[in-house]
C-alpha cells in the first residue's frame, strides 16, 4: 500500500497478534490507511473475520483499526491491545 | 469543431509513458493477441466431461485460465448451455447470495477532446449540445437521486477535457458527498461515489482517492489492439491504447484498491473480449495481488449522429449476450458484474439470473437530466440511448418478487473490507454475510424512506424472510443485527456491520 507505509516486520508482527487475538479471544482486527472516507485494509488476520459489528478506531499518522467483535474485551484488555498496536506501528515505515 | 490552443497543449501534456512502460515486461503489455487467439482456437468443440470439470473449479470460486474459459465460450450443446447458466447462477449465489446493489449513473460533463467513431461524446459530433455542471447543478442533481429516488451510490461521469479535469472531478466528489436531505423517518445522502473517467496519471488518481473515491472505473472498450487502434484515431489520448491499457495498474499504485474494468462489446468479436478481460483480470492478481472489485459489459447502443453505433461492426444478439455473461461469471467468480440500463428491461430480467450483482434504475444519462421535468431521453445531450427508463422503485418491486434483496450497503470501503481483503473475503463466502446483515438494514432504510406502496408490501415479505433466515444461520450475530435494525426503524441511518 503507498501513501501509509509499514516495514514488513512490522507488518507481520501486527498479523501476529490479530491472528492470536481471532484465535483466542474471537475478535478480529484489521489495520487499515484511511484516506478520506476509505479504509483500506493493510495487514490482519488470515481467514474470515468474525461475523460481528465493525468497530473503526482512527490512530495516529492515518492509519485505523477495524475491530469486528470488540465487545468480548474488557476495557483493561482493550487499552492493552491498543498500546501494543501503537508499540507496533511507532517502529516506523519500511 | 476545431481544438483550442490551450486544450492541445493540455492534450500533449496528459500522458505520462513512465507511467506505462513501468508495468511492462520489456515492450510486452499483458495483452498478447497470439495468446488469445491461441485459447479461443483450443477451446473448439469441447468435450462435455471437461466443460463439467471447469464448472467444478468455478463453483470452488477459482479464477478460471484463457483455455479453460475458451473452452466454456465454445459450448454450442443447448443442454450445457443451460447447465452452465445454472452454475453462474449457483457461483454468484455461494459468493453475493439474494443481493442485488442498486446504483445510479450521474454525468457531469459532455466536453471531450477525443474522437472515438461509436460515441455521441466524440468532439466532432456537432449534434451534441455540451455542457459542464457547476457545483450547484451537481447538488441539485444529488438531492434528487439522494433525497427523493433514494439512490446511495453513484457512478459520476466525465468527458476527457480539461474543463473537467481531475480538480474538477475532486470537486464534483466533495459536493456530492456534502449533500444531506431530510426523508420521511431519516435521511437520505450518498455514501460511495464510483467514477468512471478518462485514464489519469498516478499523482492525479491520488488527489480522488483522497476525496473518498469508491471504485474507479476505466473500460478499455476493445482489448484488441488493431481494432482499437482503428476505432481511437491516431493523435487523440485516447488512441492511445497502452496509456488506457495500465490505468488501473495506475489506480492501485495510487492506493485505490477497488478498480473497475470493463470492455465495449460490438468492437471486436464478443469471445476476444471476454478473454481480454480475463487476462486483465489475471494480471491484476498477479501483479497487485488484486482483481478488479467489478467488470462491466455493455454493448454499444444508438446515439445521437453517430452512424457506426447504429450498426457496429460485431454485433452481439442476445444470446450471445447471455453466454458472454455466463461465461464471465464463471471465469472471475468473486467479481461484482454491473448489468446496466443500457439493455432492455426485459433482457435485463432475463440475464441477471446469470450472476449479475449490480444494477442502475432510474437512470437519467443527460447532463443535468435529473433535475429536469420532461422524462424523455435527449440524444443531443446523451453519450448514447438507454434501453430501461424504469424508476428505482419499479426496478426494487420487481426484484422483491423475483426473491432478491435489494441491498444499498456502501460499508465495504469504510471498514477495510477493500481490496485483497474483500477478495478473499468473496470467495470465502463470509463478504457475503456481512453483506447479508447491511442489506436488511438498508433496505428497511430506503423502504420506509422511498417505497411506493406496492413496492413496500413486495419489500417487507423479503424482510421477513431475510430476518428469518439469518435468525437460524447466524444465531450469534442475530440480537445486534436486530437491536442495530431496531434503531434503523425508528430513523437512525447508515449503521453497518
Amino acid at each position: 500500500m503507498p501513501g501509509t507505509s509499514i516495514s514488513e516486520k512490522a507488518r507481520e508482527t501486527f498479523s501476529l497478534l490479530a491472528e492470536n487475538l481471532l484465535r483466542d479471544r474471537g475478535v478480529g482486527m484489521e489495520l487499515t490507511a484511511v484516506v478520506g472516507r476509505r479504509w483500506s485494509a493493510v495487514a490482519g488476520p488470515q481467514g474470515d473475520l468474525p461475523l460481528a459489528s465493525a468497530e473503526r478506531l482512527p490512530l495516529a499518522d492515518g492509519w485505523g483499526l477495524v475491530l469486528y467483535g470488540v465487545s468480548r474485551l474488557k476495557k483493561t484488555e482493550r487499552e492493552a491491545l491498543l498500546k501494543k498496536v501503537e508499540g507496533i506501528l511507532s517502529v516506523g515505515p519500511a | 469543431m476545431a481544438v483550442a490552443t490551450d486544450v492541445r497543449s493540455w492534450i500533449a501534456n496528459r500522458i505520462r509513458q513512465d507511467e506505462i512502460t513501468r508495468y511492462m515486461d520489456g515492450d510486452r503489455c499483458f495483452i498478447d493477441d497470439g495468446a488469445i487467439e491461441g485459447a479461443l482456437e483450443r477451446g473448439r468443440n469441447p468435450d462435455a466431461g471437461r466443460v463439467r470439470e471447469i464448472l467444478a473449479k468455478s463453483l470452488a470460486i477459482e479464477t478460471l485460465t484463457l483455455d479453460e474459459a475458451s473452452c466454456l465460450l465454445h459450448v454450442e450443446d443447448p443442454d450445457l448451455q443451460e447447465e452452465m447458466k445454472a452454475a453462474a447462477g449457483e457461483v454468484k449465489r455461494r459468493v453475493y447470495d439474494n443481493r442485488i446493489v442498486t446504483f445510479a449513473p450521474l454525468y457531469m460533463a459532455n466536453l471531450c477532446v477525443n474522437n472515438c467513431v461509436y460515441c455521441g461524446f466524440r468532439h466532432e459530433n456537432s449534434a451534441e449540445r455540451r455542457r459542464v455542471l457547476t457545483m450547484e447543478e451537481i447538488a441539485e442533481e444529488t438531492r434528487i437521486l439522494a433525497g427523493t429516488i433514494g439512490h446511495k451510490r453513484l457512478i459520476v461521469v466525465y468527458g476527457e477535457h480539461p474543463a473537467s479535469d481531475y480538480d474538477y472531478i475532486a470537486d464534483s466528489i466533495r459536493t456530492i458527498y456534502g449533500v444531506k436531505v431530510p426523508t420521511k423517518r431519516g435521511y437520505g445522502a450518498i455514501r460511495r461515489v464510483n467514477v468512471n473517467a478518462a485514464p489519469m496519471e498516478i499523482a492525479h488518481l491520488k488527489v480522488l482517492h483522497d476525496v473518498g473515491i469508491g471504485t474507479f472505473q476505466v473500460f478499455q472498450e476493445t482489448y484488441h489492439r488493431s481494432t482499437y487502434e482503428r476505432l481511437h484515431p491516431a493523435g487523440t489520448i485516447k488512441g492511445d491504447y497502452l496509456w488506457r491499457l495500465y490505468s488501473m495498474h495506475r489506480a492501485l499504485e495510487a492506493g485505490v484498491d477497488d478498480v473497475g474494468i470493463g470492455a465495449l462489446f460490438g468492437l471486436h468479436d464478443w469471445r476476444y473480449e471476454v478473454l481480454g478481460l480475463l487476462r486483465h483480470a489475471w494480471e491484476l492478481e498477479e501483479k497487485f495481488g488484486i482483481g478488479p472489485h467489478t467488470i462491466s459489459f455493455p454493448r454499444i447502443e444508438p446515439a445521437a449522429n453517430t452512424p457506426y453505433a447504429d450498426s457496429p461492426e460485431a454485433v452481439v444478439d442476445d444470446d450471445s449476450f447471455a453466454r458472454l455473461v455466463t461465461v464471465l461469471r464463471l471465469a472471475v467468480p468473486y467479481t461484482g458484474m454491473i448489468l446496466t440500463a443500457r439493455e432492455r428491461g426485459d433482457l435485463r430480467h432475463k440475464i441477471l439470473p446469470l450472476g449479475c450483482t449490480q444494477v442502475d434504475a432510474s437512470s437519467r444519462i443527460g447532463i443535468g437530466a435529473y433535475a429536469d421535468v420532461e422524462e424523455k431521453q435527449e440524444g443531443e445531450r446523451q453519450q448514447f440511448i438507454l434501453g430501461d427508463t424504469r424508476s428505482l422503485d419499479e426496478v426494487v418491486r420487481q426484484l422483491a418478487e423475483d426473491g432478491y434483496i435489494t441491498s444499498f450497503c456502501t460499508a465495504g470501503y469504510r471498514c477495510g473490507r477493500t481490496g485483497r481483503k474483500i477478495m478473499d473475503l468473496l470467495r470465502s463466502g463470509r463478504e457475503g454475510h456481512f453483506c447479508k446483515l447491511n442489506a436488511v438494514l438498508t433496505f428497511r432504510e430506503w423502504l420506509d424512506d422511498f417505497a411506493g406502496e406496492a413496492t413496500r408490501a413486495a419489500g417487507e415479505k423479503i424482510i421477513v424472510r431475510e430476518l428469518d433466515e439469518i435468525s437460524r444461520r447466524f444465531p450469534e450475530v442475530y440480537p445486534s443485527l436486530l437491536d442495530a435494525y431496531e434503531k434503523v426503524a425508528q430513523g437512525a441511518r447508515d449503521i453497518y456491520f
